[in-house]
């Protein structure tokens, strides 16, 4: 009989949240509130609540695996290592691509940058480089503002950054909420603008008449949109027009931490660089990479994963020390709450034994060695030292807000065969996009969405034919999916929603492609 | 040799300790000496975390580490008891001795009711509480409204109504605990409800209320609740753990008086939060409004020391449709109807709520309109709660007589 308590970041969004691990017999059993957390307060969304259940999760990888006629083998590190070293030898550095996850900690993140070093390639970046990056103080200053509008639904998205706007409008904030549907994020607004595909920035630009008062923020959640670069854009000029302070979101918990440790090639040209042929993967899910050569390390078995050449075992946030960097860019402390399961690494181990394999090795122990040469070169991280983050982490003065304009956003054309537009947006209980590997191996995430759905409104589902709770199949010019109906209050007649989560090979994305918006048609299946 | 029903001042006998402790370190040294002459396998207390703001649950085994958890931590606003629950077996297999302020206390009744907690096993000491604040909350208050860096703080009390801190400076800062209260600062807002100030359901009682002259601020005053107690207390004194003496005449009456002044201030709280939440359809509809914010994060039920079971309804598909968030009231009504017969008013559901919902407020509201209704009063005893008790012929006949077809008509 004994436990202990140890207090760590949450792995899903950038809110940066922190809770305890309750660890029993060197194991972690449990979640447990951290009333202490300088962020949220002792509280968590579901994902936080229930996040140490991916330390059992079910596809969990336990040996380094590689390609043998043409399926995945188990082998040892030795032989995995070897394989990759050969490999990375035949490629020039332009022909390779170094991915990392953003819900990594900064020391695996920059262990990576090194190894890019050592392969000569700028091909760094990760799924947080979409050309946004904006923090403006402090998450709990929000709850202070006299006017705040928020673009994206980030009561799904953000929880407990949703949070502050709700304190706010309680103490008499008036809050609008641009989204693509009557989502909970409108419930704490007293205006609601909705946005279609296409003419996200319209709707923003109506919310600027909306901007009055000397405390006014816009928070820019996750885009619903596909040109989300351009989306933030309209949502800075309009924060700027007003003097309002402007907060983007990344979605991953440490999306901020990889954009300022380097890892910001932008990931679309790094997908679409057509000269990559060898692509190495730190735990996140890209789908199946087409490249000659992909090495994926991870704590699950991704779909990536599944398709790569070697893959290389990984420690989930609860086995692993570091820092993250959060939305409102404060390092903050991961502590180590269990021992990773025998042959599994920490990314940052990993990364440090393949460049040793190269013959370049980068001399480090400890992960915070890593930190040291972090805070030796990287702006606002100077001087820090883990035994400084310990109390509060430390937040790093706000900078001048960043948005690479990037194509226009563009109307989804609708016709008689596809006569909807259909919309990815996120659900509280799946990880947005990449995150979806780690809430999918905590099963009381899935329990509450364990299949994927459609929803729609009830003019449409008339119309159409589908009836609540059944099952319905939308088509795509792309492709098809089975889904459930959900007949839902708040959906524009003309659009439908789709959660943004991926089980597997159940994924959004098998409809919409790379997209986040298309126009389907829904037919009813028995 | 001491019985229930006595009252002693009581200090350790070792200077460190002393020291170390907040009034004397008489609870460290009881604590020390029952996990050194093995009366229990094992203490639960608090320590020091990153500072005096972070309490951390700690589960003692070798007695030397019993040093680093005296002291009072005003902001350890959580909850020991379901700890034991979860983590320690209930202690049906191990004895342990455990710290607890008023709301922990009656959490151990009503957990030991649903067989969660072996009491046999336990020896509970109670720390008299005039409330705590939350971590985030205190530092806000003490950075606003007493113009301090909180990370200079080196101590906080509420004390003489005021609540005190001292800087590293050696700066004594006081401000009235109404008037921070008044302006939305100060204790929890369960804990200004709060009536549960020395919980005599323990073995020993013990704070610093009452402890004057010479002693004051170097003496715990202990009221020794059960024989349980009072052994503990003279096997501690026999092997020179503690010392004690009798309290000053003027002291009880004192403690007296303060504890009923802090009554009479919850009772005042009472109306006034309870006042704010209107009446009938006025409250439903208030509390439907705070609910629908709800994300559905099951903090508010996995913190709860009234909710213990396995399968929760609030999982049930055919009453709550998995992942809809929010989720529909029939969320909020299930923990409503399970519950609030026995709501202690622990405050972890609101505290910890995701979305700032005051449940806790709800919640109680609802055990004090029971608690008049059937008169069941949680966290004292042993008596099973009301909803136990729904089958009585009372109850039957209440129905019968008033026609009225509302088992718990708790909104009338
Ligand atoms: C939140 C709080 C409010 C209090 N308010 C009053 C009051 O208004 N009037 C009064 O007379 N006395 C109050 N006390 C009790 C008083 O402060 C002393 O704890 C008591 O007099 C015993 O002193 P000691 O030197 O013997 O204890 P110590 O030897 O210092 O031992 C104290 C024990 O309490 C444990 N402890 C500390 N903080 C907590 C916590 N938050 N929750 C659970 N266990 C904890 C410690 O781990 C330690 O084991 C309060 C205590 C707390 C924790
Ligand atoms: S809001 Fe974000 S960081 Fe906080 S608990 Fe939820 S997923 Fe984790
Ligand atoms: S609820 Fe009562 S016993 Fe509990 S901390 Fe608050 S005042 Fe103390
Ligand atoms: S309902 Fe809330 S205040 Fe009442 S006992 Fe449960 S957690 Fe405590
Ligand atoms: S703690 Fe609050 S947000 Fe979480 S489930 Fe309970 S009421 Fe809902």
């Amino acid at each position: 009989m004994s436990f202990r308590y140890v207090s760590t970041l949450c792995p899903f969004c950038s809110t940066g949240c922190s809770f305890n691990l309750v660890v029993q017999n060197g194991a972690v059993v449990a979640g447990g509130p951290y009333h202490r957390s300088p962020v949220n307060d002792g509280k968590t969304c579901p994902k936080g609540h229930y996040a140490y259940e991916m330390t059992a999760g079910k596809e969990r990888i336990f040996t380094p695996l590689i390609r043998k006629n043409d399926s995945l083998t188990e082998c040892s590190w030795e032989e995995a290592l070897a394989c990759i070293t050969t490999k990375c030898k035949e490629y020039a550095g332009t022909e390779i691509a170094l991915i990392a996850s953003a819900h990594a900690t900064n020391e695996d993140i920059y262990s990576l940058k090194r190894l890019a070093e050592i392969l000569i390639t700028d091909n760094f970046s990760s799924p947080a480089a979409v050309g946004i990056d904006a923090s403006a103080g402090s998450i709990a200053a929000i709850a202070d503002a006299d006017c705040i509008v928020v673009i994206g639904n980030l009561a799904l998205t953000h929880p407990l950054a949703a949070r502050r706007v709700a304190n706010a409008k309680d103490k008499g904030a008036k809050v609008a909420v641009v989204d693509t549907y009557l989502s909970p994020t409108t419930k704490l607004a007293s205006e609601f603008i909705q946005a279609t595909p296409g003419n996200e920035r319209e709707a923003i630009r109506k919310a600027a008449d909306f901007i009055v008062g000397e405390n006014a923020y816009v928070l820019f959640g996750i885009s619903a949109g596909d040109a989300e670069a351009s989306i933030a854009a309209a949502a800075l000029e309009i924060a700027e027009e007003k003097g309002a302070k402007f907060f983007a979101f990344p979605a991953q918990s440490n999306g901020r931490g990889a954009l300022d440790i380097g890892a910001s090639t932008p990931i679309d040209a790094v997908i679409a660089d057509e000269k990559i042929k060898a692509c190495y993967i730190m735990g996140t899910e890209m789908g199946p990479v087409p490249a000659e050569f992909v090495v994926v390390q991870d704590a699950f078995l991704s779909v990536s994963a599944q398709n790569a050449d070697v893959v290389l075992p990984a420690a989930v946030f609860a086995e692993t020390e570091g820092t993250a960097t959060n939305a409102e860019r404060r390092v903050q402390r991961i502590h180590q709450a269990q021992e990773p399961p025998e042959g599994v690494k920490p990314h940052w181990k990993i990364v440090v034994d393949i460049a040793s394999a190269l013959g370049e090795p980068l001399g480090y122990e400890t992960p915070e060695d890593i930190f040291a040469d972090i805070t030796a070169n990287i702006k606002g991280y100077e001087g820090l030292t883990y035994a400084s983050l310990e109390k509060d982490g430390h937040l790093i003065s706000p900078r001048k807000a960043a948005v690479t304009v990037g194509p226009e956003p563009v109307k989804v054309k609708t016709n008689k065969k596809f006569p909807l537009v259909l919309s990815m947006v996120p659900t509280i209980w799946h990880g947005f996009g990449t995150a979806g590997t780690l809430s999918k191996n905590c099963p009381t995430l899935v329990q509450e969405v364990p299949d994927i759905w459609v929803g729609i409104s009830a003019e449409d589902a008339q119309k159409y034919n589908v009836t609540n709770g059944r099952n319905a199949v939308v088509i795509s010019d792309t492709g098809e999916l089975t889904v459930t109906v959900k007949v839902m209050d708040g959906i524009a007649p003309g659009t439908t929603i789709i959660p943004a989560m991926r089980m597997g090979n159940i994924c959004a994305c098998e409809v919409t492609g790379r997209r986040k918006n298309c126009a389907v048609r829904i037919e009813e299946v028995d | 040799m001491s019985t229930k029903g006595d009252f002693v001042y009581a200090w350790a006998s070792d200077a460190g300790m002393a020291e170390r402790g907040e009034c004397g370190g008489a609870v460290s040294s009881l604590l020390k000496y029952a996990l050194k002459s093995r009366m229990v396998d094992a203490v639960l207390a608090v320590k020091k975390g990153v500072d005096l703001y972070d309490a951390v649950p700690t589960l003692i085994t070798d007695p030397a580490d019993i040093d680093e958890t005296a002291g009072s931590l005003h902001c350890g606003t959580l909850l020991l008891p379901k700890l034991i629950t979860k983590y320690c077996n209930g202690a049906k297999d191990t004895k342990i001795a455990v710290t607890l302020k008023g709301c922990d206390a009656k959490a151990m009744y009503e957990l030991a009711k649903r067989n969660q907690i072996n009491l046999d096993n336990i020896y509970m000491i109670d720390l008299n509480c005039g409330g705590s604040v939350s971590p985030a909350q205190a530092r806000k208050m003490i950075a606003e409204k007493f113009e301090t860096d909180p990370d200079t703080v080196i101590r906080e009390e509420i004390d003489k109504g005021q609540f005190i801190i001292l800087t590293e400076d050696h700066e004594h800062k006081g401000i009235k605990i109404d008037e921070l209260e008044a302006e939305g600062y100060g204790r929890r807002p369960n804990c200004q409800r709060c009536k549960t100030k020395i919980s005599r359901q323990c073995d020993l009682a013990c704070g610093n209320w009452g402890v004057i002259g010479e002693k004051a601020g170097k003496a715990t005053f202990v009221e020794i609740c059960s024989m349980k107690g009072a052994a503990l207390l003279d096997a501690a004194v026999k092997e020179g753990a503690l010392d004690t003496c009798e309290p000053v005449p003027q002291g009880l009456i004192i403690r007296g008086k303060v504890e009923n002044a802090m009554l009479k201030l919850g009772e005042k709280c009472r109306a006034e939060q309870f006042g704010n939440l209107g009446d009938g359809d006025d409250r439903l509809k208030y509390i439907i409004e705070k609910t629908s914010r709800c994300i559905k994060c099951y903090q508010c039920i996995e913190n709860c020391p009234i909710c213990y079971c396995v399968e929760c309804s609030t999982k049930k598909p055919h009453l709550v449709p998995p992942g809809e968030v929010n989720p529909p009231m029939m969320f909020h009504l299930i923990r409503f109807s399970h519950i609030s017969d026995s709501c202690i008013n622990c405050g972890q559901c609101e505290e910890l709520c995701a979305m700032d919902i005051p449940n806790s407020l709800f919640m109680h509201a609802l055990q004090v309109e029971m608690e008049k209704m059937f008169g069941f009063v949680p966290g004292i005893n042993m008596d099973l709660p009301t909803l136990a008790l729904v089958e009585e012929p009372t109850e039957r006949n209440r129905l019968s007589d008033t026609k009225d077809d509302q088992i718990f008509n708790i909104f009338a």
